[in-house]
């Protein structure tokens, strides 16, 4: 008892020291420690002989302390994460639905919520302009009448999920790896939009405003305003959006139209969109530039300073996979043996080779079954099983592969200074017994 | 035969008139002591109709915009509540320069945004910078950014992950 206490309380207090105590140099879970960490656990770690050392149980690594919730109607409890601006993650096992419902759709903001759009939501007003031989200044009913009306499911992935990974940690909102969504999503192809626009060959880059006002308060300065190349606005998946899942977009996620720009960071899907424009260089406003959704092209000392000059911006996000049917921190009963999992997973612009799961820290792998995906862009299903040796305490890794053959690693890779694009594999600590 | 337009025109005001003169006269061509009302004239039902119609839109339009309304207050509302946690300075550890934190540091964000943050000193100064520069925040100089950076980098230095309880021990 004395001995489980003392191992909580110095994770708590210093978890590298205790890393180190727990792992030994050789990076192998040792005698007493191993010992201590089962107590701690009220467990044994069946595996503990294969832990790659300097990672701890994921049920320890964590430190201790409730994560607030949200408290909101017409929304699930995600974990809260910030009230002002408003952001909020949806746990894993919250995603387990093949289109995600809008109680459970994850939610970021960069400035105030603006006030509801009181008018007609036809009246809306999108302007198009910049490189282009025919401005527009067209309501959202004129987009519905004159363009081809799609609807599709799409991700849409916050640029900074899986941030908490990082280490040392970066600055940003520490999600895990809830910061997804995959919506049916209903609007015009911006493609459409553009094209009527007449574009000009200089019209080589987008930049999007919204009417969200920024957090001061001070109407002069966008709360975000992010663009991206020509090339991914002129995709046939890139939406001028207006219902979710067969509704009007909620407020809080964009009311009433909004760009989706599926598998890159979700700050380029501008929420009450209101202008685009068309550009010879990239977007200048705020959110480019600097280290704001950019990563190193060479690695940089993870911790240390860097202006971000040499960075890019991100463009396709990372391949990254999801176990959804059971949560972390979830107790079985005793003799529990087989355990069938499904999920999603998905991988930016490209699509989900494989999944893979491990009971055993990465020893060995379950390959899971993947489906196509319904449309371009959604996240693809998985499921399969796994079998358990014995009771005691198990984690379930889940890793993904990408059609080009590239799999999520163990660690956070490619550190930044405010923790873009991190797709470690997830882990979902169970105890049987 | 053709008709100048000042022709066409005063024809077409004396059939309308012919028309009105009818369509009035025609209760009363009947006698007046007659207790049942004569049926209407196709015209006064289109009229009617129409009436009542555009009546109904305007009721309809007049309805759905008060409702858009209603709906837009109460959901701003509601979200203003939301984003406003009604925090005080306890939120705050306790120790030398909390005060001026909070002061200086809640008006435009709450204080979740800081306790879930972790950096050294060096990377506290520079989002002194950075919130200035990029946020619009009034700038922090001498006496008060070390107070405030003190306090800051004491309470909230590096962690290694910031998230989640354990879930098997508590
Ligand atoms: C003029 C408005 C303003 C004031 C005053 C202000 N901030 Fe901020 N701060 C912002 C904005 C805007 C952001 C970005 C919010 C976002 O994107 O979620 C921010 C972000 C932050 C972040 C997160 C940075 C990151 O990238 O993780 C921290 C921490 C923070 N502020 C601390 C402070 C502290 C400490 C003070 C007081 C010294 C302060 N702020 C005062 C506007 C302000």
């Amino acid at each position: 008892m004395a001995r489980e206490r003392s191992l909580q309380e110095l994770y708590a207090q210093d978890p590298e020291r205790a890393d180190a105590l727990a792992f030994g140099r050789r990076g192998a879970l040792k005698g007493t420690a191993l010992a201590a960490m089962g107590a701690a656990l009220g467990a044994t770690i069946p595996f503990a002989a294969r832990m790659p050392g300097g990672l701890l149980p994921a049920a320890l690594a964590q430190t201790a302390g409730g994560t607030p919730t949200l408290r909101m109607d017409g929304k699930a409890p995600l974990i809260l994460l910030g009230e002002r601006p408003l952001v909020a993650e949806t746990p894993e096992a919250m995603l387990d639905d093949d289109v995600t419902p809008i109680d459970k759709f994850f939610i970021r903001n960069n400035g105030q919520i603006p006030e509801r759009f009181a008018a007609d939501p036809k009246t809306w007003r999108v302007k198009i302009e910049g490189e282009v031989n025919t401005p527009l200044d067209l309501t959202l009913g004129e987009l519905e009448s004159r363009f081809e009306v799609v609807t599709l499911r799409l991700q849409m992935e916050c640029g900074g999920n899986g941030r908490a990974a990082f280490a040392p940690e970066t600055r940003g909102n520490q999600w895990g790896n809830g910061a997804i969504s995959n919506g049916e999503w209903t609007g015009v192809r911006l493609r459409d939009v553009i094209r009527a626009a007449g574009p000009k060959d200089t019209a080589r880059f987008t930049g999007h405003f919204g009417a969200d006002p920024h957090l001061s308060g001070d109407t002069s300065r966008p709360a975000i305003s992010r663009g991206m190349p020509i090339a991914k606005a002129m995709e046939d998946t890139t939406l001028i959006a207006f219902r979710l899942n067969g509704q009007p977009i909620p407020q809080i996620h964009g009311y009433p139209l909004r760009l989706i720009t599926p598998g890159w960071p979700g700050s380029l899907s501008q929420k009450w969109l209101n202008r685009i424009v068309l550009r010879p260089t990239p977007h200048d406003g705020p959110g480019m530039g600097g280290t704001s959704y950019r990563v190193p092209v060479k690695p940089i000392v993870p911790g240390s300073s860097n202006n971000g000059a040499d960075f890019v911006d991100i463009a396709s996000m990372p391949v990254r996979g999801l176990l959804t049917n059971i949560a972390h921190g979830t107790r079985m009963p005793a003799g529990t043996r087989r355990l069938d999992l499904r999920g999603h997973a998905w991988a930016g612009d490209k699509t989900v080779r494989a999944v893979h799961v491990s009971t055993d820290f990465g020893a060995s792998w379950a390959e899971m079954r993947v489906n196509e995906a319904p449309n371009r862009h959604a996240w693809q299903r998985w499921q399969g099983a796994v079998e358990l040796p014995t009771d005691g305490y198990f984690e379930l890794w889940t890793r993904a592969t990408d059609s080009d053959g590239r799999m999520q690693p163990h660690a956070a890779a490619n550190w930044n200074p405010q923790g873009y694009a991190a797709n470690a594999m997830a882990r979902t600590a169970i105890l049987v017994g | 035969m053709s008709l100048s337009t000042t022709e066409k025109t005063a024809l077409g005001a004396i059939c309308a008139l012919g028309l009105l003169v009818l369509a009035f006269d025609y209760p009363a061509g009947r006698t007046p002591r007659q207790a049942e009302a004569p049926p209407p004239t196709p015209y006064a039902l289109a009229t009617a109709e129409a009436d009542a119609r555009a009546a109904t839109a305007r009721a309809e339009a007049d309805r759905a915009r008060s409702e858009r309304e209603a709906t837009a207050k109460a959901e701003t509302e509601r979200l203003a509540a939301v984003q406003n946690p009604g925090e005080t300075e306890d939120i705050l550890p306790a120790g030398h320069g909390r005060e001026e934190v909070f002061a200086r540091c809640t008006a435009c964000h709450s204080t979740a945004i800081i306790r879930r943050s972790g950096f050294s000193r060096d990377r506290w100064d520079e989002l002194m910078d950075w919130m200035t520069e990029k946020q619009g925040m009034a700038p922090l100089e001498g006496d008060i950014r070390t107070l405030v950076v003190d306090y800051l980098a004491q309470h909230f230095p590096p962690r290694r992950s910031p998230r989640n309880a354990n879930p098997f021990l508590n």
